[in-house]
């Protein structure tokens, strides 16, 4: 076969542009949505670990995609490793479509795909293992139609059902249906049997479904979690339908035409690019992994920088204002959406994405039931039921509450790892150190622990704060959080009992948010000028309410005219906002 | 020379040189030393848990012995291990274990292994799921073979809408007579006579709830199951986290033939009272149960203490007795006694002890207790229990073996281990359930809930569950009065 130096050269530079522009996408556009991927897994060596992949079909697909995701754990490995991976892909659809009879424009073709596969990459139950499916499945392909003994394609071609079902799951569709497009127009001769084969195909799912325990849908779709993930496969079959049915105009494409697809295609795949792109999203795994990082300060420059209105930016928002003291003074600057952006909500109506971030605020709080609590609840309502997040925060709660049995329960799942068993044994050297100063704070963390007991519901955070608080007067998160709760759920009342039990110091600075509050508390309810006196108040602060009051009444509840002067005060969250 | 290489050859793989005797026993995992096991049990597979490089294990009874070179995982073959202890039965084998570690060989001191005679039901039954209370996502029923490793789902929610599931239950041990209860909104109580799976419905008008805790009769014509409002509440205390308690409870019987329901009419005793943990007799002709007196809940929680009571119960005219007879007294013992199952001779009452409430499992103080019904005495089976909550438990049809759920290695995982009652009614040291891999403790994310032994395996799978999930509307029940 006669290779031209042109479409090597076409290739290369394709090549070469994908690899780049993927990787800086993924480095610098959604860097967090790739960290997120390993925090959703927990992949050990482990003997058992390995053959519980073959619980379900697409065994090799899933291991590979798995032993890949743990890499993600690092910084810029995510990006190569999946620039890596879209560019397999193209190579794969490149020479598929070549086996196809597609000619010249080949190698733009084999794009399409990719960018239909770099759509999803980003997205919360996409797994590596899909690519991989792709790959296995196009390599079968490569392999069965370079088979020149048609008895012996035949055979590869009923062998490869079950076989190729087994390693890929899905990819076994994207398998036979290009066997089934190269028998039926290209080869030709086996069609009959090319239809046999795909009937089997499409039968055989359903009737080993009671083996890998899968419902008919998971069955046809398995490791892919949604349909719409396997939407690269089905680009690609429509390309190698065009590419079949225009084979015999290979050689036809002038230079013109190919400018044509250039352009087309590139504008297609920025257009890929653009849509993959969720900056909400994005921002809020940003907060998220670097809050697990341990980087609280990038967290509060992020949450300063991006405001985001959600629940979930709010809560490490606050979260970051409160490791800085702040909490009291800056809560009314950040979107508040009630008790939701102190406390993610666990309950049958909440998300598993906000469920899993749940255990960060409890644990800093000291509050190491629903901290537990919470991060099992996030792993088992994570895809894949198991995430080395939730196991270093079980890991973290336990050595707090100096229980080393359950520490070592999640410890030694973590020197199973490649990643985290060196964080492994650092906690266990903290847990075992005769000398507790030398992990302040581990020290904190038990200072702030519960020595008080009570039952209380999951969702009833006072007393979960106050328990805290009466063990230890001197934990002012909780101090803080206690105050905010009242103040973004509006109990007023609450608010000044607990104002007055926990934070009432003679001439002490009292924070903004907590001053505004009291002076609404203290107007409604008609307070005398000597209880009034007895709050340390700023007289900027108590200035404004007299005139806030006043351009409230005169607008008579008009939120406009109030905010252009108001707005980040207690009293217009008060007074406008809808808390459910 | 290449004589003297083959001799050096042999004499490296010879076993242990220089040989360092240590007095402690090997610290290996699962605790394995001293315990008293049945002559079918799989093998015991256990790591030494300081990593050696080699270790060498040498199995010596009256006629038998085997010799095991390994890494630091010791994992027997099967067939030998059978030969072992068949051979062995009613004798004591004696397990010497030798290390390198650090380059330098370590013999422990010997334990021993005591093969009991009589042999344990060869089918187990469980729950897995994360720990926790009322939240769930991927749960299974599974079966496990005692006797090798082998293990089937019977049960798995991903095919049945991710409903919650109950554990599956037998009677007597019957593979053929059990249920469970299977929740979602096309679920209700599973029940498994002599293959035939049946769909109920177990809710009628004016109930609690549907049934929750019970058992069937051994004719398989009656359940008896509790009704309760079940309570989840969390300690702000850490070491104790959650709570459950039932705010209200009563107690129905089922009569499966004629679809029927009827609340069990217990003679009339002072306030209100909240009764739990139905079960049967041995002979089905007494019904134990928990009761305590209403409290307000939850700040009396610490004084919910349930006593154990027992009703005379007449099959034939689906009639109780009238008069109750208290086995455990709440005041006069201190403790709240949870999950009554008599033994299928007759002779034994297990149940758990708990400080207070009736959720023992995450009481860490939870312990089992053995009540001889033949001579009232009580046994606190000290050999048995261990710090972390003992429960859940169930008996070996022979009557000589129980299995129950142990939190005893960290607090939060239940496993199920086995404990050997002896001629003379002494409970012996339990072990856990051996695993092909004797790691697998450490790397499982799921507790083992409600093992339950049967004498053979279930006619149904997973399959069979999703088909009657999805059969349509489960059979109803309609209320009666007692006769």
């Amino acid at each position: 076969m006669k290779i031209d130096a042109k479409d090597i050269v076409v290739s290369l530079l394709i090549a070469i542009l994908l690899v780049m522009g993927s990787f800086l996408f993924f480095q610098f556009a959604q860097p967090y949505a790739l960290f997120f991927k390993e925090q959703t897994q927990l992949f050990l060596f482990t003997s058992e670990y390995f053959l519980s992949y073959l619980d379900k079909p697409g065994t090799l697909a899933c291991l590979v995609g798995d032993f890949l995701t743990q890499f993600l754990y690092l910084r810029g490995a995510g990006a190569l490793v999946v620039s890596l991976f879209l560019l397999l892909e193209w190579i794969m659809a490149f020479a598929v479509l070549k086996r196809l009879g597609c000619g010249t424009l080949a190698p733009l073709w084999a794009l399409l795909p990719v960018f239909a596969e770099g759509l999803f990459l980003a997205q919360l139950y996409y797994t590596l293992a899909i690519p991989v499916t792709w790959l296995l499945a196009m390599g079968s392909f490569l392999c069965y139609s370079a088979i020149r003994r048609r008895w012996l394609a035949l055979l590869a071609g009923i062998v490869s059902v079950p076989f190729l079902y087994s390693l890929t799951g899905a990819g076994m569709f994207l398998f036979v249906l290009l066997l089934f497009l190269y028998e039926i127009y290209r080869r030709r001769g086996l069609a009959g049997a090319a239809l046999l084969i795909l009937v089997f195909a499409a039968a055989y799912p359903y009737l080993i479904r009671s083996l890998y325990l899968l419902t008919a849908t998971q069955a046809y779709l398995y490791p892919l979690a949604q349909g719409r993930y396997g939407l690269s496969a089905v680009v690609l079959l429509l390309l190698a339908v065009i590419a079949v049915a225009l084979s015999s105009q290979r050689d036809k494409v002038t230079a013109r035409t190919f400018s044509f697809h250039v352009l087309w295609i590139l504008i297609l795949g920025i257009a890929s690019f653009v849509f993959a792109v969720d900056k909400e999203r994005e921002t809020n795994l940003a907060l998220a992994s670097e809050a697990y990082f341990g980087n609280w300060e990038r967290v509060y420059d992020l949450a300063e920088k991006e405001k985001q209105p959600n629940a979930l930016a709010t809560y490490y928002a606050n979260i970051s204002l409160s490791r800085r003291g702040e909490l009291g003074d800056r809560l009314m600057e950040f979107y508040q959406p009630g008790g939701a952006g102190l406390f993610l909500p666990v309950n049958p109506e909440a998300n598993w994405f906000t469920i899993f971030f749940s255990s960060d605020v409890h644990y800093y709080l000291g509050d190491m039931n629903m901290a537990q609590h919470s991060a099992m609840l996030g792993m088992i309502f994570s895809p894949r039921h198991r995430s080395s997040r939730m196991v270093k925060r079980l890991a973290e709660i336990h050595l707090a509450l100096g229980d080393s049995a359950a520490a070592e329960k999640y410890l030694r799942l973590l020197d199973a790892t490649l990643y985290h068993k060196k964080w492994a044994a650092r906690m266990r050297d903290a847990l075992y150190s005769e000398q507790p100063g030398d992990y302040p704070w581990l020290t904190q963390q038990k200072e702030r622990l519960t020595t008080t007991d009570r039952l209380r519901r999951a969702a009833d955070y006072p007393a979960a704060l106050e328990a805290l608080l009466e063990s230890n007067p001197e934990n002012l998160p909780a101090r803080d959080y206690l105050l905010s709760y009242h103040l973004l759920t509006k109990n007023m009342p609450a608010f000044k009992a607990a104002f007055d039990r926990y934070a009432k110091t003679k001439g002490a600075y009292i924070p903004r948010a907590y001053s505004e509050a009291l002076l609404i508390y203290l107007a409604a309810t008609n307070a005398s000028e000597k209880e009034f006196k007895t709050y340390t108040f700023d007289e900027a602060v108590v200035k404004a309410f007299a005139e806030y009051t006043a351009l409230y009444e005169e607008m008579k509840g008009r939120l406009e005219p109030v905010r252009e002067r108001f707005e980040g005060t207690y009293w217009m969250y008060y007074h406008f906002a809808e808390v459910n | 020379m290449l004589l003297l290489l083959l001799l050096c050859g042999l004499l490296a793989c010879g076993g242990p040189q220089e040989v360092e005797v240590c007095e402690q026993f090997p610290p290996i995992y699962p605790d394995y030393t001293e315990v008293t096991i049945p002559s079918n049990i799989a093998p015991l597979n256990f790591l030494l848990r300081n990593k050696p490089s080699q270790v060498e294990v040498s199995i010596k009874g009256k006629t038998t012995g085997l010799l095991l070179r390994s890494d630091y995982k010791v994992q027997f073959q099967g067939r030998r291990w059978r030969k072992v202890l068949e051979a062995e039965k009613g004798g004591t084998l004696q397990v010497l274990v030798k290390a390198k570690v650090d380059g330098r060989w370590i013999q422990y001191a010997p334990f021993s292994w005591h093969i009991a005679e009589e042999r344990i039901d060869p089918y187990l039954s469980y729950r897995l799921i994360e720990p926790g209370y009322e939240v769930w996502n991927a749960l299974q029923l599974r079966e496990r073979h005692l006797e090798s490793f082998a293990e089937r789902v019977i049960a798995d929610n991903n095919l049945t809408d991710r409903s919650c599931m109950n554990c599956h239950t037998y009677t007597k041990n019957d593979p053929s007579l059990s249920f469970f209860h299977l929740r979602g909104k096309d679920g209700g109580t599973i029940l498994n006579r002599n293959g035939e799976l049946r769909k109920l419905d177990t809710r009628v008008a004016g109930m609690l709830s549907s049934a929750v805790y019970g058992e069937l009769h051994p004719s398989g014509r009656y359940g008896i199951f509790s009704s309760n409002v079940i309570i989840p509440e969390f300690h702000t205390l850490a070491e104790k986290r959650l709570e459950v308690y039932d705010n209200a409870s009563e107690i129905y019987l089922y009569d499966f033939d004629a679809r029927t329901v009827q609340t069990v009419a217990f003679p009339v005793s002072e306030g209100e009272k909240l009764r739990t943990f139905p079960v049967f007799s041995a002979d089905g002709r007494s019904v134990y149960y928990c009761e305590a007196p209403y409290l307000p809940l939850p700040d009396s929680i610490q004084y919910l203490k349930y006593d154990l009571h027992r009703i005379a119960f007449d099959p034939d005219r689906r009639a109780f007795g009238t008069a109750v007879d208290t086995l455990y007294s709440a005041n006069a013992m201190g403790g709240s006694v949870c999950h009554p199952k008599a033994s299928p001779d007759g002779n034994f009452l297990l149940y758990t002890v708990a400080d207070y409430g009736t959720f023992p499992i995450w009481h860490q103080e939870t312990d089992l207790q053995l009540f001889d019904l033949r001579t009232g005495e009580r046994d606190s089976l000290d050999r048995v229990n261990a710090p972390g909550s003992d429960t859940y438990h169930s008996w070996s049809s022979g009557s000589r073996w129980f299995v129950f759920a142990s939190k005893r290695d960290d607090g939060i995982y239940g496993k199920p281990y086995f404990a050997y009652v002896d001629r003379q009614g002494r409970a012996h040291k339990p072990f856990v359930l051996p695993q092909r891999d004797p790691a697998h403790y450490d790397y499982t994310l799921k507790s083992y809930n409600i093992p339950e032994l049967s004498t053979g395996p279930l006619s149904f799978d997973a399959g069979d569950i999703e088909r009657i999930y999805r059969a349509g509307e489960a059979e109803t029940f309609t209320r009666v009065e007692e006769p």
